[in-house]
């Protein structure tokens, strides 16, 4: 009898927590939100996203941080980062959304933004949390070419936090980099091809264009000075060939200046694209 | 006491049978909203529905038909990549010869629907295998035919398609006259002629414009060769005024161009010709292996 009471009493438990589990049909469908997400069905987990109704706080913080996190992999960083700024202190999810989404803003271009979401994190008791505030900072200093601001956080570089060690390593790489960019000017460039056509160009850092120039343009010479020596100033061949070669000797005097400014634009480009993934891996290393 | 004992025992079995009942009605509920969805044509939020049975369900068999069902939905938005992958999920169920047999089906489906004609044919060996007594697999025979046919493996293609004629007719002179059909088609004469794009480009290093010729394309053959000639023509009268450095660069400068185009243009067109031919011959051999399945429709 005593063994048939236990049964009863356990069986009602048993039925008491399925019918609990029901009621946390929010849980539920975030498991299934988290199922989507790692299959890449990203379209998917939106939509089941958008019919959730958060009945609490900390429910909403859920939801805003599964938005933001569907769009970042999605590549939508702006409205990525208009969910995961919303993801308040007290959710476990606070300190990854906020740094996901200031690095957004980073990557956006929008690195004032990004300081304001990284001011959240001044008073943070955590040292890795600091360290990688203070990562991201560097990081953001170099992306606005603010070397002063960048040589005060990177003396706080330790080396010590292995999520980030070696890229606290190729953030000081970068910097001598940028630091040591030859300057050119675009009128030297101009000058020296109007010399020997071509020469700006290996001066802006382009040798095969240079190459390539003055091929064209010292193959049109040669026709037109045969032109000239064989049919005199008034043959209309000698005339339309040097016209042509004119057109085309501007041209590449206008092209090694562009060159050297476009050679520059490149480096910043890449350099840029460098920093910004140095400071994405510490971020899935620490958040993953 | 014994009473006590009753009330609790009937108590335990209407909770546990409800409690099942309600289960499975659930189950039953989450299939018709997915199916009402896919026959309303919102196969995105059917193909969701499937995937939500599919991961709440511990049943592998409800998994594997919520899977197939999603694949259905997928299908039809033309997304057979996904479709692919997430039936790959189910192909370690073998607790229902069917629902396997299925999978596999609709895996090698998938695959030749994607272009990924060598994973089908491998899938399609697999099911001859393991299914090849299973009356369902006479539905297969259509995509194995079609799956050598994309692949221009002509004779298997053939083998596949006498194989279809013979399950499909509904009486021997239909078969028949099938048969006589297949047989001109796959007929060596009017398989397609391929031609080589080393020879087409060989040619035009010797013969300007021959390559363009042999690939198909006499126009072209003779746009190219007078090009050739004009610009020597042009070296040529430079020369004759003394005009050596212009000729050399300007002439000798567009015959290069020609020249050197000519080749890699015959080689490009020779493969142009197969892509085209071959694409005819195979829509020629798809409709005539789709006229046999019709027949299974009108029986």
């Amino acid at each position: 009898m005593k063994n048939l009471h236990i049964l009863f009493v356990l069986f009602f438990i048993n039925i008491q927590l399925v019918n609990g589990q029901s009621d946390s049909s929010f849980h539920l469908e975030i498991r299934f939100v988290n199922h989507l997400i790692s299959r890449g069905s990203y379209n998917e987990a939106s939509f089941v996203l958008e019919g959730i109704k958060p009945e609490s706080m900390s429910q909403e913080d859920s939801l805003n941080f599964l938005n933001g996190w569907v769009l970042y992999t999605q590549k939508d960083l702006a409205a990525s980062v208009f969910y995961l700024s919303k993801v308040r202190t007290e959710s476990s999810f606070y300190e990854k959304s906020t740094f996901f989404a200031a690095y957004n803003f980073a990557y956006l271009n929008q690195t004032d933004s990004s300081r304001n979401l990284l001011n959240r994190f001044s008073e943070s008791e955590s040292n890795t949390i600091r360290a990688m505030e203070n990562f991201q900072r560097a990081g953001i200093s170099l992306l606005d070419r603010q070397f002063d601001d960048y040589l005060g956080y990177s003396s706080s570089f330790t080396g010590a936090f292995g999520v980030m060690a070696r890229e606290e390593a190729k953030f000081n790489e970068y910097y001598e980099r940028i630091k040591n960019y030859p300057k050119r000017s675009p009128v030297i460039a101009g000058l020296m091809s109007a010399a020997v056509p071509g020469l700006g160009k290996i001066y802006a850092g382009k040798p095969a264009e240079a190459i390539s120039g003055f091929l064209y343009v010292g193959a049109m010479m040669a026709t037109t000075y045969d032109f000239y020596n064989r049919q005199g100033l008034k043959s209309p061949f000698f005339i339309i060939s040097a016209g042509l070669t004119s057109i085309f000797y501007i041209g590449n005097i206008w092209g090694s200046a562009v060159a050297v400014n476009r050679t520059k634009q490149e480096f910043n480009y890449e350099i840029d694209q460098r920093i910004l993934l140095d400071m994405h891996i510490p971020l899935r290393n620490l958040f993953p | 006491m014994k009473l006590i004992s009753v009330f609790y025992l009937t108590c335990i079995f209407l909770c546990g049978t409800f409690s099942l009942k309600a289960k499975c009605q659930l189950k039953k509920d989450f299939f018709h909203v997915a199916d009402s969805l896919f026959i309303e044509g919102k196969y995105f939020e059917s193909a969701l529905a499937y995937e939500r049975i599919y991961f709440f369900s511990d049943d592998p068999e409800i998994r594997t038909r919520a899977n197939l069902a999603r694949a259905r939905a997928l299908k039809q938005t033309g997304e057979f990549s996904r479709a692919r992958n997430d039936l790959q999920r189910s192909l370690n169920f073998r607790g229902n010869p069917d629902l396997h047999y299925q999978v596999m089906y609709e895996i090698a489906f998938c695959d030749y629907m994607t272009g990924n004609y060598a994973s089908a044919l491998s899938v399609l060996k697999q099911m001859e295998h393991f299914y090849g007594d299973l009356p369902a697999w006479n539905d297969a025979m259509v995509l194995y035919a079609l799956v050598y046919i994309m692949m221009e493996n002509w004779q298997d293609a053939f083998d596949k398609t006498l194989e279809l004629i013979e399950l499909r007719s509904p009486d021997v002179l239909k078969a028949d006259s099938l048969i006589v059909k297949a047989m001109a088609l796959y007929c060596e004469c009017r398989q397609p002629l391929i031609k080589s794009a080393k020879k087409a480009s060989n040619l035009s290093t010797f013969i300007p414009g021959a390559g363009q010729v042999y690939a198909g394309y006499p126009g072209k053959g003779l746009i190219n060769a007078s090009s050739q000639l004009l610009s020597l023509g042009v070296t040529g009268i430079m020369v004759y005024h003394n005009l050596y450095i212009s000729g050399f660069i300007i002439g000798l400068g567009m015959f290069q161009s020609f020249y050197f185009g000519g080749i890699k243009q015959a080689a490009y067109l020779a493969n142009q010709f197969n892509l085209e031919e071959t694409l005819y011959y195979k829509t020629l051999l798809k409709d005539f292996i789709l006229e046999i399945d019709n027949l299974k429709v009108h029986e």
